[in-house]
């Protein structure tokens, strides 16, 4: 199997499973706020290694998976859209940002908090804008930094390490 | 050269995904979600099968104080409820009687495929929508209605193999014809998240106290809801009487964030089970539509005494 090939699977396997894990566990934890958000630190993780090409699939890729499997309702395409240019500028702002030990993290929150910002743009431009309050976005919105910072901890080595095994050549952080 | 082609590749998906925007809002996204829910949800129902009993021990962990409560409570209740069986036992014959006169329905008459949750949506989509581990293969279909021993749950929004999806009744985009069961007024229950249901009714002029249960109305061929089942209580009423933005701040009667075991509704009985599914069984609500007995006032009687309710005499355990 080529290189390509070996790459978009292993990105597969990586996007499914994040969503599987964030639908069946992350989202049944008696956590406050938000709910984690795997999928994005995934796509910044993938952004941020490959470039904004790749995160661009990825993000596109990913976002159509999580409107797709179950339990997804409403609109198809919303999420593909957001994480497609979350993918684009997050690998624009890795090629020419010096890298230090925590600048992915604040990539990682910055990406989580724009990208749920754009869902609720996105959804009151549809007309399908959640009725909630000004004080429950803003806790959503915190928590979401917040938990996506503590994943990447986590998910970020692991992914870069199963990049390097098909790719030894790539960064790592 | 790399930017670019990254930059091509970001109009295409944004394009792309517009498009796929345009086709869901046009209706079109069943197919999609259907075929994500067999091919995905077999991982889901795998991954939940692991996860799950780790989860249980884990909050029974933390729930032990509560439950020795729970079990005092429940003692409590059982003597109570003891007490209210020898006192139905007389009644009880009187009572087949006149239900089979009634010929309303129980809860028994629906043919229910029972379900566990597998999958919560997550909450930054502010939509409220769980995955089942039923689905084509029970005879799960979309727009079935989804109920638990509380009430209504939801209905299913899409169906795979072994899995389907239902969108909870507070969700935001759910709608729900409603009718206040002591008031019988009608109106629409509308999900407003973990804050539960607002209900505004057709009528701005209609009474509507607090503390009234509210039922759902039935959909047309009884697709997706079953007319009379449960949705909550009416804790709050705002604005006044005769103003157009006079809504009910309506209490589920299912705990939506502790969703477990439910049902889906995959056969609906041949006759209207009216108001028989309330839980605490108080009087159901004389409709118009109940004709019966030759004499109009007569139609308000049977239900009264077919289901003795906590308000008639009920002594307490302690006194006896």
């Amino acid at each position: 199997m080529s290189l390509f090939w070996r790459r978009f699977l292993v990105a597969g396997i990586w996007i499914v499973a994040a969503i599987v894990i964030q639908n069946v566990i992350l989202s049944q934890l008696p956590l406050p706020g938000a709910t984690p958000d795997l999928l994005l630190v995934l796509v910044v993780g993938w952004a941020m290694t490959k470039g904004s090409l790749e995160g661009v699939i990825v993000g596109f890729v990913a976002g159509l998976m999580l409107d797709v499997i179950p339990p997804a309702v409403g609109t198809v395409g919303v999420w593909p859209l957001i994480l497609a240019v979350v993918g684009y500028f997050v690998g624009l702002a890795a090629d020419d940002g010096q890298r230090s030990a925590i600048t992915p993290l604040v990539i990682v929150a910055l990406a989580s908090v724009a990208s749920m910002g754009a869902y609720l743009s996105v959804s009151v431009l549809l007309g399908t804008s959640p009725m909630t309050s000004a004080s429950e976005i803003i806790g959503q919105l915190f928590t979401q930094g917040l938990y996506a910072v503590a994943l990447a901890l986590a998910v970020l080595p692991a992914l870069s390490l199963s990049i390097r095994r098909i790719e030894p050549t790539s960064p790592r952080w | 050269m790399r930017s670019r082609r990254a930059r091509l590749a970001l109009a295409i998906a944004v394009l792309v995904s517009i498009t796929f925007i345009i086709l869901s809002a046009r209706g079109s996204s069943t197919t999609a979600r259907d075929t994500g829910s067999s091919v995905f949800g077999p991982f889901e129902r795998l991954t939940s099968s692991v996860t799950k009993p780790i989860g249980n021990f884990f909050s029974s962990l933390t729930r032990i104080r509560s439950n020795e409560k729970t079990i005092s409570d429940l003692q409590q209740k059982n003597a109570a409820l003891q007490f209210d069986n020898r006192v139905l036992d007389g009644q009880s014959a009187r009572g087949r009687q006149l239900q089979s006169l009634l010929k309303t329905a129980g809860i028994g008459q629906l043919t229910i495929v029972p379900a566990q949750v597998i999958a919560v949506g997550p909450s930054q989509g502010f939509a409220w929508s769980i995955t089942l581990d039923a689905g084509s293969r029970d005879g799960v279909k979309t727009g079935q209605c989804v109920i638990n021993g509380d009430g209504l749950v939801g209905r299913v929004s899409s169906v795979g193999r072994s899995t389907s999806t239902v969108l909870l009744a507070i969700d935001p985009s759910s709608s729900i014809g409603a009718r206040a069961a002591k008031s019988s007024q009608i109106g629409i229950a509308t999900g407003d998240g973990l804050a539960g249901l607002t209900f505004q009714l057709l009528d701005p002029m209609a009474p509507l106290k607090k503390g009234d249960s509210l039922l759902s109305f039935g959909s047309k061929n009884k697709q997706p809801f079953l007319p009379g089942i449960p949705l909550g209580t009416i804790t709050d009423i705002k604005g006044a009487t005769g103003s157009l933005t006079r809504i009910a701040i309506v209490q589920p009667f299912v705990d939506f964030s502790g969703l477990d075991v439910v049902g889906i509704v995959v056969a609906i009985p041949d006759r209207d089970p009216r108001d028989s599914l309330l839980p605490s069984s108080p009087k159901p609500a004389p409709t118009v539509t109940i004709t019966i007995s030759p004499t109009s006032g007569a139609s308000s009687t049977p239900p009264s005494s077919a289901r003795p309710t906590p308000s008639t005499p009920t002594p307490k355990p302690s006194k006896s």
